[in-house]
């Protein structure tokens, strides 16, 4: 449309106020519905890890006001309004905000989940936010992820099945229910920054959620590399650094089970 | 020579005919690299760790396998302390057998707890550990990885371990 047409049209509501003002009545009733409608201020502090790459400070925790009454329910609705609203520079990783893209895993209250999915308590006490533990951090809340996709890769999650094939490989239903519970992972890395195994061993030992993926295609009938999978994974550190501590599958926020992947796994290396 | 024993075979690991098995072992290598060059970059850019122990929430999950480890400390500490004990002190002239020292130990006359400390700091250890063994042997069999299953046994074993050694410490 034409910007003079655009520019009167912005002016409309304004416009449509003053001339619905004089039905507007100043009556105390009417003041006073107005007033009990408006909601008491819910003030909940995050207290939230701040690290500034380009200053040679140490990491700290900062604390922001938000009144829950003016955001969104989920964790990643305050991390947003706090950014827009309060500081520009708090830095972190989000983009489905319906839990399926895993970009916005992060400690809050002591355990690793997305943030998008974490309904904030309505209670006063303050909200503790982390990174995922024991990664290296680039910013704020942003951890380097690289290790955890370089040992992903090295399960090479795909397909391998090089028969002559005249027509599509069928798969039963049974073996289709296989997979269930292991193709869902959003490899939001929840589970492996949980497990204390992987805190003091990230650089030997795969982790849950690369060991759960491994799994996926050990188990699933159209794949043939099943013993080369298995024997990529014979060393003392890449499976057996598992101890079954099971904090990963206390922490996934999909509600998989990385701890029985990996039993699954171990018992299949008894037999190559 | 290899590990002080002289042997015919060269230094070098022997390489596999197999094809297959070759670059089977230079993947994990090469994994080993990249992990290493990671850690090394990181480690010069001064880039912070994030805390861990200090933050993360503890569950029953974490607190039991910590305590499994714990008491196996414990149970093979007593059991090699006790027995180097036993069978070095009080020999001779200064034989006690071990009668003569719970005997000793009464006439001190310690206010009930320190007794039942002292108990329950040996039995404590080693019925949990059992117990959770038990359950650990499960899990071996692929048993019980359920969310309900874990918190249920875990503090089924938890019941089992004080139940059983509190009453016999008293």
């Amino acid at each position: 449309m034409g910007r003079a047409t655009h520019n009167m049209l912005r002016a409309l509501p304004a416009f449509v106020a003053q001339s619905v003002r004089p039905f507007r009545t100043s009556a105390p009733a009417f003041e006073n519905l107005k007033e009990s409608a408006e909601p008491k201020a819910n003030i909940k502090n995050f207290k939230i890890y701040r690290w500034d790459p380009e200053t040679n400070s140490k990491p700290r925790v900062q604390t922001y006001p938000v009144d829950l009454n003016k955001c969104g329910p989920m964790v990643l609705d305050a991390l947003i309004k706090i950014k827009n609203e309060q500081d520009t520079t708090l830095t972190f990783r989000r983009s489905c905000r319906e839990g399926i893209c895993g970009s916005c895993a992060m400690n809050i209250d002591g355990t690793n989940t997305l943030a998008c999915l974490c309904f904030i308590p309505k209670d006063a006490t303050p909200m503790k936010i982390y990174p995922l533990p024991h990664m290296y951090i680039i910013k704020d809340l942003v951890p380097d992820m690289n290790n955890f996709y370089d040992q992903h890769k090295y399960v090479q999650p795909w397909l391998q099945n090089n028969e002559p094939a005249e027509a599509e490989l069928l798969q039963t239903k049974d073996d289709r229910k296989k997979l269930d519970g292991l193709y869902e992972c959003i490899l939001c890395a929840c589970c492996s920054t949980s497990c204390p195994s992987y805190w003091w061993n990230s650089d030997k030992y795969l982790g849950p959620a690369v060991l759960l993926q491994a799994y996926r295609w050990i188990a699933d009938s159209r794949d043939k590399a099943k013993t080369q999978r298995l024997q990529d994974l014979q060393d003392d550190f890449k499976v057996y650094r598992c101890h079954t501590i099971m904090n990963c599958t206390k922490t996934c926020p999909k509600h998989l089970n990385p701890g029985k992947a990996i039993a699954e796994i171990k018992k299949e290396m008894l037999n190559v | 020579v290899r590990n002080g024993l002289v042997c015919s075979q060269p230094a070098v690991a022997p390489q596999s005919t197999n094809a297959l098995e070759r670059f089977a072992s230079t993947r994990a290598d090469k994994q080993a690299a990249v992990a290493r060059d990671f850690f090394e970059k990181n480690e010069k850019s001064g880039r912070p760790m994030s805390p861990h122990l200090t933050i993360y929430s503890p569950q029953l999950t974490s607190m039991l396998s910590i305590t499994h480890r714990g008491t196996g400390i414990a149970l093979t500490c007593a059991i090699y302390g006790g027995s180097i004990y036993l069978m070095s002190a009080h020999h001779g002239a200064n034989a006690t057998d071990f009668t003569t020292l719970v005997e000793g130990i009464k006439a001190m006359q310690l206010p009930a707890a320190v007794p039942f400390v002292a108990k329950m700091a040996v039995t404590f250890p080693m019925m949990f550990h059992s117990f959770n063994g038990v359950r650990h042997l499960a899990w071996d069999s692929g048993k019980g990885f359920e969310m309900k299953k874990l918190y249920q046994t875990g503090w089924v074993v938890l019941a089992l371990a004080i139940g059983t050694s509190a009453p016999l410490c008293i």
